[in-house]
């Protein structure tokens, strides 16, 4: 009987447990991949959208300014040119398509006869037609005060340093007693630009950098919840940026965070360096470069960003360093980026 | 010293070992007829001719992974509405840390509708033992991985460059069964004080399945690359039901139901197997194999599979934000239509008893002392149903007063709940016999140690 007494004893001692108390935080630990896609050269050249406003003065059709003058009638052979520049670091551009846009208002007290002509040239040299990209002629006169646009389309050109517009085989009938007291706007638009290859100069670079005013918020509220006892923030963690660049160019990336003139913080503790892809004999790139970079978001980074009240941000591109005298990137040499966050949370498992 | 020793070897060993029965009822001698459906051949043992029982039932519910003292606490701690970090994380820690590999949650009732015992005589000695039952079963089982919890409580970092399955099992089976048991005593006499009893017994059972769900075969796995570089999360699912979809529940009038009551979604047949062996009275061991047997379901009986991978790098800028939507026709989802055949989770019990004090008779036909010990094993194969892998050791002591009074206590460790304290009474007021069982009783000793509750009543006539 004792024996049943004891097994039964045993049973029930070994049926219970002790309860352990854990009271430490529940910290989760997430790898979660936010951002990714591929940059092209289409995507980092970002000519869509931009615009260039030139003026015609009296003197491009040899009239003095603010006098009254008299005309017979005129024929202008060229007015111009009307450049829009690529960058110096820019060897070639070869273009697939572009579509441009231009607007013009004749402010001048004199009418133009209809069979004037817009020039597209690869060149300032009006004495050929071999650089002539395009050309397109208005069949309506444009009257004092009329206004006119016109669309051009351009398909497999390769563009050298700039872009030159000419107007050219202007005619103006006789004029008697006019004052030319006003210019004339013209307004090119870059709608819309599909490269097929870029060519860069070696050792060459472009720097920039703006200052903008910041206001982070209450920030607070995301890092830390208020509470004395934990002595991390909420949420900690990194974001870590990978990067497979085919381009061969170098860039660089800041951002710094300011009050006033004191530097608080900044992004990347060591600026977002990309390396570039090494180059054959020909400038054409022949791997990819694979690169992390890292932003260590803690509770001390979140509180100096508070403090900031404006952002000094800084880009750089170069292509220091490549024995070719020059480099190529073709609309396939992408450039790969992906933010995956690896974040520490403390959870609070009382409150959804 | 040596006894003891190996008593406490055999305590530990069953920490280790892993099926939820009534076990209570198991130490309940006198429930002969209920427990007979755990072994056959403990039929006959306690009544003379005849015994009949009145709808009798045990219902339970129960899980694995988290006692009632840990609902309560959360629960506690949740109606703060504290929206600090610094909370009493202790509940959840514990939760977390307790969990198992698999973790289970049970519920489901067996009714007995119709129980008839019967001996056959032959020269004034009982030559064969009959039963006829007919019974209700619904069942219902989710298993869910320990991966799913991990996964929110620890973050997809603990888990990096691991598959994980992360998606719960659930399997659910209302059938009915109509048994007819039979068992036979051969009597063999050792020397002029042994004697020895051995029955064996076999309950053949034609199974009529009313309804059923089950995703066993169905994975969902959830990978995080090296560093997050990607998650991806591939289901490769297959569901079995009949009679649960909506569009069936839709389409159910008058006639089906009348159908599906009286001839099932599907039908099959099963079988217990038990033998048990009894010395002097005193001494008894027995061991059966229940539950075997499969339903195979016919009627509305549809197999829906779908297997999708989605993987996940991040928000991708070069593509239209729609190719992010998982649209219905990506799952792959397909319906057909066909037969399919589950099993309805076989069991082992092996149990052993010991009589002592003093010996009783009771109308000349039963034997037995006041006090016995009762030792019972219940293995499952499958964490399916009502069973499980996970082991049950339950050791027990019961007080009889002929067929008037039979009370007494039991603990086990294992099954389902991991672990249990449990009590039986039975009365006995001429033929009529009414009692209880629970094995609910730990939340008395400790809330933490309350996994489950249960409760079995069966009332009968006995002749």
């Amino acid at each position: 009987m004792k024996y049943i007494y004891v097994f039964v004893l045993c049973l029930s001692l070994f049926a219970c447990k002790k309860q352990v108390v854990d009271d430490s935080p529940i910290q989760s630990n997430w790898l979660l991949p936010l951002i990714k896609g591929n940059l092209s050269l289409n995507d980092l050249t970002k000519l869509e959208g931009k615009s260039f406003q030139y003026q015609i003065t009296p003197n491009d059709i040899g009239m003095p300014a603010n006098l009254m003058v008299s005309s017979p009638n005129l024929e202008i052979d060229f007015i111009g040119p009307f450049a829009i520049p690529t960058q110096e670091i820019i060897k070639y551009l070869k273009v697939d398509s572009i579509e441009v846009s231009m607007k013009i208002q004749n402010l001048f007290p004199v009418n133009f006869n209809s069979g004037f002509t817009i020039t597209m040239r690869s060149s300032k040299d009006t004495a050929t037609t071999n650089n002539i990209l395009f050309s397109t002629t208005f069949s309506n006169a444009l009257q004092t005060n009329g206004k006119d646009s016109i669309s051009l389309n351009i398909n497999n050109v390769t563009i050298n340093d700039s872009i030159y517009f000419f107007i050219e085989h202007l005619q103006i009938d006789a004029f008697n007693n006019v004052i030319f007291n006003e210019n004339i706007p013209i307004e090119f638009t870059i709608n819309k630009v599909r490269l097929n290859e870029i060519a860069l100069f070696s050792n060459q670079s472009i720097e920039l950098s703006d200052t903008v005013v910041f206001d982070a918020g209450n920030l607070s509220s995301i890092y830390d919840s208020g509470n004395s006892a934990i002595s991390d923030s909420s949420i900690s963690g990194y974001f870590n940026f990978y990067t497979d660049n085919a381009m061969p160019i170098f860039s660089k990336m800041q951002m710094v965070f300011m009050k006033d003139a004191e530097r608080k913080d900044s992004v990347f503790e060591n600026s977002f360096i990309l390396d570039g892809a090494s180059v054959d004999g020909a400038g054409n790139p022949t791997n990819v470069v694979s690169k992390k970079n890292v932003v260590n978001i803690r509770k001390s980074k979140l509180k100096n960003i508070e403090k900031s009240n404006k952002i000094i941000y800084s880009f750089s591109i170069n292509t220091n360093g490549y024995m070719v005298p020059y480099v190529v990137i073709s609309k396939n040499n992408l450039l790969g980026l992906q933010i995956v966050s690896d974040l520490k949370l403390i959870l609070n498992p009382f409150k959804f | 010293m040596k006894k003891l020793s190996l008593l406490f070897v055999g305590l530990f060993c069953s920490q280790i070992l892993f099926a939820q029965i009534n076990i209570a009822s198991l130490h309940n001698q006198n429930a002969d007829a209920e427990n007979s459906f755990l072994n056959p051949s403990m039929i006959g043992n306690e009544y003379k001719n005849f015994k009949i029982s009145f709808l009798p039932f045990y219902a339970n519910f129960g899980n694995n992974f988290t006692s009632a003292g840990d609902v309560i606490n959360y629960v506690k701690e949740f109606n703060k509405k504290s929206d600090s970090i610094q909370v009493n994380t202790s509940t959840v820690n514990g939760i977390m840390n307790n969990l198992k590999k698999t973790n289970l949650i049970y519920a489901g009732a067996d009714v007995t509708m119709f129980n008839v015992g019967f001996n056959i005589h032959r020269k004034r000695k009982v030559f064969l033992e009959f039963q006829l039952s007919a019974r209700q079963h619904i069942h219902a089982n989710i298993s869910l991985p320990q991966e799913l919890f991990y996964l929110f409580y620890k973050g997809n970092k603990y888990y990096e460059n691991q598959s994980i399955d992360i998606l719960p099992k659930i399997n659910a089976l209302q059938y009915a069964d109509y048994g007819i048991n039979v068992a036979k005593n051969f009597h063999l006499k050792l020397n002029q004080k042994t004697n020895l009893i051995i029955k064996p017994a076999v309950r053949f059972r034609y199974l009529v399945g009313t309804a059923n769900v089950n995703t066993q075969n169905s994975k969902l796995d959830f990978y995080t690359a090296p560093d997050g570089r990607y998650i991806e999360a591939s289901l490769n699912g297959q569901v079995l039901q009949s009679y649960i979809s909506e569009k069936t529940f839709s389409n159910l009038n008058t006639n089906s139901i009348s159908s599906l009551i009286t001839k099932g979604a599907g039908t099959g047949f099963g079988v217990d197997f038990g033998v048990s062996a009894k010395m002097n009275d005193q001494i008894s061991a027995s061991v059966s194999m229940v539950d075997n047997g499969s339903i195979q379901f016919n009627e509305n009986a549809y197999t829906i599979s779908s297997k999708y991978a989605y993987r996940w790098e991040g928000y991708d800028w070069n593509k239209n934000i729609d190719s992010f939507i998982i649209k219905k026709d990506m799952l792959n989802l397909d319906s057909t239509a066909g037969a399919y055949k589950v099993n309805i989770g076989s069991k082992l019990m092996i149990s052993g008893s010991y009589g002592f004090g003093k010996k009783a008779s009771f109308k000349r036909y039963l034997n037995h002392y006041h006090h016995t010990v009762s030792l019972f094993y219940v293995q499952g194969f499958q964490n399916y149903l009502n069973a499980t892998k996970s082991p049950m050791l339950s050791v027990g002591y019961s007080y009889r007063l002929k067929n008037i009074l039979n009370a007494g206590v039991n603990a086990s460790l294992g099954g389902l709940t991991r672990g249990s304290l449990g009590a039986h009474v039975h009365f006995g007021l001429g033929p009529m016999q009414f009692g209880f069982a629970t094995n609910s009783l730990g939340y008395l000793v400790s809330k933490y140690n309350a996994r489950g509750v249960d409760l079995q009543f069966y009332s009968a006539f006995n002749f």
